[in-house]
């Protein structure tokens, strides 16, 4: 074949020689301008190298050795496939460091298969270039590899040839040591394992393809892939129908099949199609299950996608080795490369048949994918979000700032109402000046106690309550320690609520803010009136006490002067003038002692009397019972008048200060009733009641007003309410003017350890 | 009166006053067994006790117990010694407190030489004794 092939290209071109004279001189001389002038620069570029390398090396680059390519292409470039050949060598031939004459050429072995129509395209094309060869021809699929090479030695010897998109399945055994370039290899296996990976339901397997000679050389190549699947899978083959029996079929598919499209450019009626542009689309629209392909071309329209061999990379790599050639290397030193597949899929047909992205293989390329929501507006709406929380975060500062102020705020108030209520339930004045001396605070007790309002006590108010007398030594105090910024304490009068001046102990101390300046001053009064009083009194009873110890030591002296001494005097006088004069007579001599000593025993009887009154020692010795009774008849018999002592339930021994309290206690009582009431008759009763001892003395006297009586009974009810103080006891009195009197004195009695008690005979 | 000591009542004196137990050992040494003097309140109590005496002469005024205390504390025990009070309060109280106490005399200090000695009788047989108390008044 071809070797005929070759007779009718030289016959023919012989033939079409005459033919085409007129047509070839235009061409010829078209070309001879455009070798005159490409000759004319390539001189032009070696004389500047030559020239200007030198001194102008940035403008050599500007010249380029001009190289001629001639493309043949298989089909025309109305063909997707073909035309991303042709783009891809343009471009990367556009930039290599020649200047490409670029020519292209096309058998259309697709519409114009016929051995006739080739043939003439193919004299057409020796013709065309016999006179004007171009430096390398790139033969673009089998068809124009098979022809080239057939003319190679005829008309092109010498010229390299670099092949792209061929199938692997070409004879590899071609002579010539000026061929190189790369094959397309399928790989339909790949795409069925994709496709099962994203359909993996998959049963059966429909192959799509035509009749034409491509197409049959796909499928070849398919079928070979396939042949390892066909103990699990079903596969079908729809290759040899016309188009609407294909569709018809194509469209009442099984669940659970796939459509592996091979390619299609002819049906079984001789009808022509482009396959990625015609057949293709009216393969995916009426087929019922999803198509996948192998060529890079047929995916994004529909088409699932699968692994594809890449057109536009065949052109790239044949352009490639082409640079290579041009540059000294020689087409035999050049291995014939291997084009592998890459996995392309269609993101709207994974869409369409609900298959999943995620089990696409590895460094996929997904085509027509639409960007998500987050990928198109991911900036604006992190910017968004960023926004939001930067807000958020100032609003959260701000709230926390203002609850931060609003707790101060409280804080103070409470602190406010705090000080307000202690200052005002305090049991004292308290005031406040400013650094100004002015009056700016009183409390309510200061008010109370006033009785004037704060309007008129702030700033110099206050002073008006204090008393004339004390107005400047307050007011001297006052400024100078403000002035000097020392505490100070001054009494002074203030007029009360009532009219009457009380005295008041006014404590201040200066008041300093936390950074140490001066605030002012807080102070607080008391009323010290009572106290006064009552140092006046203490002093009072200091006296009188100084007084009666006197009187007590003058009484006692002249009792052992006046009476006991001279009695002893008297004895002295009495022993002396016996021993001087002797009684002869035994019985007068007895006399006269026995009447010496009866008088001894008076003086001895007189001083226990005296000790007796100072300290009982029956109180000591016989109990308090005893003691009282004792003491009650004594001074009964001394005053003509009667006392009636009873006692009761006294049984357990009585601590030695509350039996002497109570022991004193009576004492002092009766004499003072007796001495004052007028009665005759006294009551005194003793008696023990729920741990306390309780002594009562009665009288129906004259009575006596009980307040005036602390006074005006001078020691006697105030020296015995200390001694009762002393054990913790009480002292009651109960009378009035002309109504007798009655005083109770009440006195724990709780044995404590260590305390000396004193029995109660006759009953212990 | 036996004036052989052996078998004869034996006395316990108790007085703060040594000059006091003198005059007493004077008075009594012939016809009693003076088997122990006490100083103190205490003392007495203990002599008691370990001595056992038929008679205990006993002050009221001593230091530590007092001679009533005394009484009393050796009543709570299974002392059998008469107790004959000797004292220098002239008073009805102290008698009847004496009385109270288990005491069989009770015998004024001035009269010791008329009234110790009848006392001691009368206590040993089992009756009391007071010294008769000049007329006064309080």
């Amino acid at each position: 074949m071809i070797d005929c092939m070759k007779r009718q290209l030289t016959e023919q071109v012989d033939h079409n020689l005459a033919m085409t004279k007129v047509r070839q001189k235009r061409w010829l001389i078209q070309r001879c301008r455009q070798q005159f002038r490409s000759r004319i620069l390539e001189k032009l570029t070696v004389v500047s190298l030559t020239c200007c390398l030198s001194w102008l090396p940035g403008i050599a680059a500007s010249f380029k050795p001009v190289r001629r390519v001639l493309v043949l292409y298989e089909a025309s470039l109305s063909y997707p496939a073909v035309a991303n050949v042709d783009r891809a060598i343009r471009d990367t031939l556009g930039k290599s460091p020649y200047q490409i004459e670029f020519y292209s050429e096309t058998l259309d072995a697709v519409m114009l298969p016929d051995e006739r129509s080739q043939l003439e395209l193919g004299q057409e094309y020796v013709r065309k270039y016999r006179d004007h060869k171009p430096d390398l021809i790139i033969a673009e699929g089998a068809t124009s590899l098979t022809y080239i090479v057939h003319a190679h030695d005829k008309f092109f010897s010498g010229i390299p040839i670099v092949f792209c998109a061929v199938e692997e399945h070409f004879d590899r055994t071609m002579p010539g040591s000026y061929v190189t370039g790369t094959w397309m290899a399928f790989d339909a296996a790949k795409t069925l394992e994709a496709a099962l990976q994203l359909a993996p339901s998959t049963r059966h397997v429909v192959v799509v393809g035509g009749v034409g000679k491509y197409d049959r050389m796909v499928e070849a190549s398919v079928k070979e892939s396939f042949g390892s699947y066909e103990s699990r899978l079903e596969f079908t083959y729809l290759v040899d129908l016309d188009m609407s029996s294909l569709l018809e079929r194509l469209s009442r598919l099984p669940s659970n099949t796939i459509i592996v499209f091979t390619d299609f450019s002819k049906d079984s009626t001789g009808t022509l199609f482009v396959g990625a542009t015609q057949s293709l689309p009216m393969v995916i629209n009426a087929a019922n299950a999803p198509v996948f392909v192998l060529s890079d071309t047929f995916v994004g329209g529909g088409a699932v996608g699968g692994s594809v061999v890449s057109w536009a990379s065949q052109g790239r790599v044949a352009a490639e080795t082409a640079i290579r050639i041009f540059k000294g290397e020689r087409p035999q030193d050049i291995p014939v490369l291997r084009e592998g597949t890459k996995y392309m899929f269609d993101w709207r047909a994974l869409q369409h048949w609900g298959m999943n992205e995620k089990n696409l293989p590895p460094g996929s390329i997904l085509l027509n994918r639409q960007p998500t929501v987050w990928e198109l507006y991911k900036w604006f709406i992190i910017g968004g979000i960023s926004l939001i929380i930067l807000q958020a975060l100032l609003i959260s500062g701000l709230l926390w700032q203002r609850a931060r102020r609003r707790k101060a705020e409280t804080e103070v108030r409470e602190s406010e109402r705090r000080f307000r209520l202690v200052a005002n339930t305090a049991p004292v004045m308290i005031w406040m000046s400013g650094t100004d001396k002015l009056c700016s605070y009183v409390n309510r007790p200061w008010l109370d106690f006033t009785g004037r309002g704060l309007a008129g006590e702030l700033e110099n108010g206050w002073l008006e309550s204090v008393h004339p007398e004390d107005l400047t030594a307050c007011l001297d105090t006052y400024k100078q320690a403000f002035d000097r910024r020392e505490p100070f304490t001054m009494q002074y009068r203030v007029r009360r609520h009532d009219g009457d001046y009380r005295w008041v102990l006014n404590r201040g101390v200066p008041r300093f803010n936390d950074d140490h300046s001066f605030a002012g001053y807080t102070g607080s009064c008391v009323d010290i009136t009572d106290r006064k009083l009552a140092e006046e009194a203490l002093s009072t009873v200091s006296r009188r006490l100084i007084d009666a110890q006197e009187q007590e030591r003058t009484r006692i002296a002249r009792e052992l002067h006046d009476d006991i001494n001279q009695r002893i005097a008297m004895i002295g006088m009495e022993a002396d003038e016996l021993q001087q004069n002797l009684p002869e007579s035994a019985i007068e001599l007895r006399n006269r002692t026995d009447e010496l000593q009866s008088h001894l025993s008076e003086v001895g009887i007189e001083i226990q009397a005296i000790s007796h009154r100072l300290h009982s020692s029956k109180l000591e010795y016989l109990g308090l019972v005893t003691a009282c009774k004792s003491f009650c008849n004594e001074i009964a018999e001394h005053n003509g008048v009667a006392v009636e002592f009873t006692n009761e339930n006294i049984l357990q021994p009585v601590p030695k200060d509350v039996s002497l309290c109570i022991f004193r206690v009576l004492q002092e009582s009766l004499t003072n009733a007796i001495k004052h009431s007028g009665a005759q008759r006294f009551e005194v009763d003793l008696r023990a009641i729920a741990g306390e001892m309780q002594l009562t003395v009665r009288d129906d006297g004259i009575g006596f007003d009980a307040a005036a009586g602390m006074v005006s009974r001078g020691l006697g009810l105030i020296s015995m309410r200390e001694r009762i103080s002393l054990v913790k006891g009480v002292l009651l009195i109960a009378s009035q003017p002309g109504g007798g009197a009655e005083i109770i004195a009440r006195v724990p009695v709780i044995a404590k350890a260590g305390t000396q008690a004193v029995s109660e005979l006759g009953v212990a | 009166m036996k004036q052989n000591k052996v078998g004869c009542p034996r006395v316990l004196l108790a007085d703060d006053l040594p000059e006091v137990h003198e005059k007493l050992i004077q008075l009594l040494r012939h016809d009693f067994d003076i088997v122990g003097s006490a100083h103190d309140g205490e003392q007495a109590i203990e002599a008691a006790k370990t001595l056992n005496p038929d008679l205990l002469i006993l002050d009221i005024s001593m230091p530590l117990l007092n001679g009533i205390q005394v009484a009393s504390r050796l009543r709570e025990t299974n002392c059998k010694a008469k107790v004959i009070f000797l004292t220098i309060h002239e008073d009805q109280d102290y008698v009847e407190a004496a009385f109270s106490m288990g005491a069989l005399g009770c015998v004024l200090k001035p009269r010791f030489t008329t009234d110790l000695i009848p006392a001691i009788e009368e206590a040993l047989r089992g009756r009391r004794f007071t010294s008769e108390f000049p007329a006064r008044s309080v």
